[in-house]
């Protein structure tokens, strides 16, 4: 009887034990090769990342030997590019257009924006230009790439767990027949498991320390991002930024001035909550969206829109903002607020006043409503622009306001370049602050230019001119001195009393 | 926190910043109830922006639960913040006690 049992049985272990084997060892090959393309695609990323770091800092210093990152990106980037085709195609990901795209991307974005910074640094514009656009495309080709990677390793995984669960079968039957054949079997299952397990926490290592290594490149972006603000015959800008004193509390506050066309100047001032490396990524983040949203839509209301949905997908700390134009053909400031306190307008021979403002900070709110106002003023008119910093530091903002207005009084006198630093000067008069303060100003030039005619009457803000905006969450408003305020769509009641309405 | 009926409470106090962060993100926690909710914040004088951003994930969370939720507050210069981040806009916002309880309890959210 033993012997007929162990004649049945043992030729049955054998056949099912090298079936299973083949099966798991079939398994694990192909896991393996989605990892590998997986950690391939992170290490195309990490090159283009070195290219580009290497770019800025050149840009920013002018120094070859900033350029080192970049010289070592270009050399992994085609091992790295090699190796992802390969282990891609054993896998096999689908799409091979994707990581075709990956290399035909990286080219662009060395002749468009790598060669021309290498033959004239100083042309840092290119970086803002094109330099984002491609990052962003290339970024968005790794993450499709992993995105199919983690979908073939999901099918993967089902086909691993159904493999165990047949092993688990076989060494139950086995179990009841030989119980010494079962403990061979479990003794392999347990070892497969201390292998997932294994790899795994690899992979998790790897994934750490690269997020490290992104996000401290992109800080390093950020410092080298400080551009000068543009000077047009007609537009000036000022600006002056004082970290706070303690160096912990260094945060996110920014500004930027950009000359998007003739006539027309952009003018940025932000702030993400938090302090930190953080923050100052967030920072950075918020300032190349709203950049490169520019160039895609003039509305400051639509472009917050834009920015903010991108923040909410990336699940980004709250940033306020006031962005907006200086229009100088006809000396109106057109601006849309996001969660920021209001900007002070400054106009010959008036004293300065607090402008309209409404909209929730961004990245909270799914599809928040923004507004956009404008304001017609007069040769010599100013805009002032500060992060809360300027209004909160004695944590009164209503008598903070009032030093704010009657520093901008103080100071609209003073040398064109200086009146930011002088606004900050009579505000706090030497003392520390608490927090980082921003304080950036955009002036027309006093002289109405020949072209520009008597355009500075009142007129109606040209609304007309922008026929897409009724379709838009944000409007274009006339404004006078009344408070207008945008109203949640989610908000159907309005309160018998509610403060501010 | 304290719940009367199925009113839930939050009740914050002082001057809020990133140094009371954990507390104020403790403390502003739904309870499994399905009442109304009123953030009491009648004796804060400052929030940063750090305790802002709570409040509105906070709002959030309530109003994905279909509750209807109401600030109140007293100082005026801690009125002036909220209106900085628009808060009146997300937040039925008042002065008075009784009349945000008024509101807490008219229809449903």
């Amino acid at each position: 009887m033993t012997a007929l049992l162990l004649l049945v049985v043992v030729p049955i272990l054998i056949v099912g034990g090298i079936t299973v084997r083949r099966l798991v060892a079939d398994g694990f090959r192909a896991v393996e090769q989605v990892r590998a393309a997986q950690l391939d695609a992170a290490a195309v990323l990490a090159a283009q990342l070195d290219e580009e770091t290497g770019i800025r800092g050149y840009a920013a210093t002018h120094q070859s030997e900033f350029l080192a990152p970049f010289e070592q990106g270009r050399r992994r980037f085609a091992d790295s590019f090699a190796a992802l085709d390969r282990d891609a195609q054993a896998v096999p990901l689908t799409d091979t257009g994707t990581i075709a795209d990956l290399k035909t991307t990286n080219q662009r974005w060395l002749r468009s924006v790598a060669m021309p910074l290498l033959t004239n640094p100083s042309d840092a514009d290119v970086i803002q230009r094109f330099g984002k656009v491609l990052i962003d495309h290339f970024r968005a080709d790794i993450t499709q790439i992993e995105d199919q990677a983690e979908q073939r390793q999901a099918a993967l995984d089902v086909s691993t767990r159904r493999t165990i669960d047949r092993i688990n079968l076989f060494v139950l039957v086995a179990v009841v027949i030989v119980a010494l054949a079962a403990l061979g079997f479990g003794a392999l299952q347990a070892r497969l498991a201390g292998r997932l397990e294994e790899q795994e926490r690899a992979a998790a290592g790897l994934r750490v320390a690269y997020e490290t290594e992104r996000r401290i490149a992109e800080t390093l972006q950020g410092a080298f991002l400080q551009r000068p603000l543009p000077t047009t015959p007609t537009v000036s800008f000022s600006a002056t930024y004082v970290p706070a004193t303690e160096e912990t509390n260094v945060g996110g506050d920014w500004y930027d001035g950009v000359e998007l066309s003739k006539g027309r100047v952009m003018f940025v001032i932000g702030d993400v909550a938090g302090h930190g490396l953080d923050a100052a990524v967030s920072m950075n983040r918020t300032r190349q969206a709203l950049l490169s949203a520019a160039v895609l839509d003039p509305d400051p209301a639509a472009l917050l829109v834009r920015v903010n949905a991108e923040l909410v997908r990336e699940h980004g700390r709250m940033v306020t903002a006031v962005c907006g134009y200086a229009d100088t053909t006809n000396y109106v400031f057109t601006y849309a607020t996001a969660g920021h306190p209001p900007p002070v307008l400054f106009e010959p021979g008036r004293a300065p006043r607090l402008l309209d403002f409404g909209g929730l900070p961004l990245g909270i709110v799914e599809a928040p409503v923004y507004q956009t106002f404008s304001v017609q003023t007069l040769p010599g008119a100013m805009l002032i622009l500060y992060t809360d910093g300027a209004v909160e530091h004695s944590r009164d903002v209503v008598a903070g306001e009032r030093q704010l207005l009657d520093a901008v009084a103080a100071s609209a006198g003073s040398d064109l370049e200086h009146v930011a630093a002088r606004i900050h000067e009579q505000i706090f008069a030497g003392r520390a602050a608490g927090d980082d303060v921003a304080i950036l100003t955009v002036m027309f030039a006093a002289q109405a230019d020949a072209g520009s005619g008597g355009g500075a009457a009142r007129a109606i803000v040209a609304a007309g001119a922008r026929g897409r905006e009724a379709t838009l969450s944000g409007r274009i408003v006339s404004l006078d001195d009344r408070l207008r305020r945008p109203k949640l769509p989610t908000q159907p009641e309005r309160p018998s009393r509610r403060i501010a309405s | 926190m304290s719940r009367q009926s199925s009113l839930c409470v939050v009740k914050l106090v002082g001057e809020l910043d990133i140094g009371q962060r954990d507390e104020v993100a403790a403390a502003l926690r739904l309870d499994d109830g399905d009442g109304p909710v009123l953030v009491d914040l009648g004796e804060v004088t400052y929030a940063d922006s750090t305790v802002i951003g709570e409040l509105l994930r906070f709002r959030n969370d309530a109003e994905a639960r279909g509750r209807r939720i109401a600030l109140l507050i007293g100082s005026p210069q801690f009125a002036r913040l909220l209106q900085y981040a628009g808060l009146p806009e997300a937040f039925a916002v008042f002065d008075n006690r009784a009349a945000a309880l008024t509101f807490l309890a008219g229809a449903g959210p």
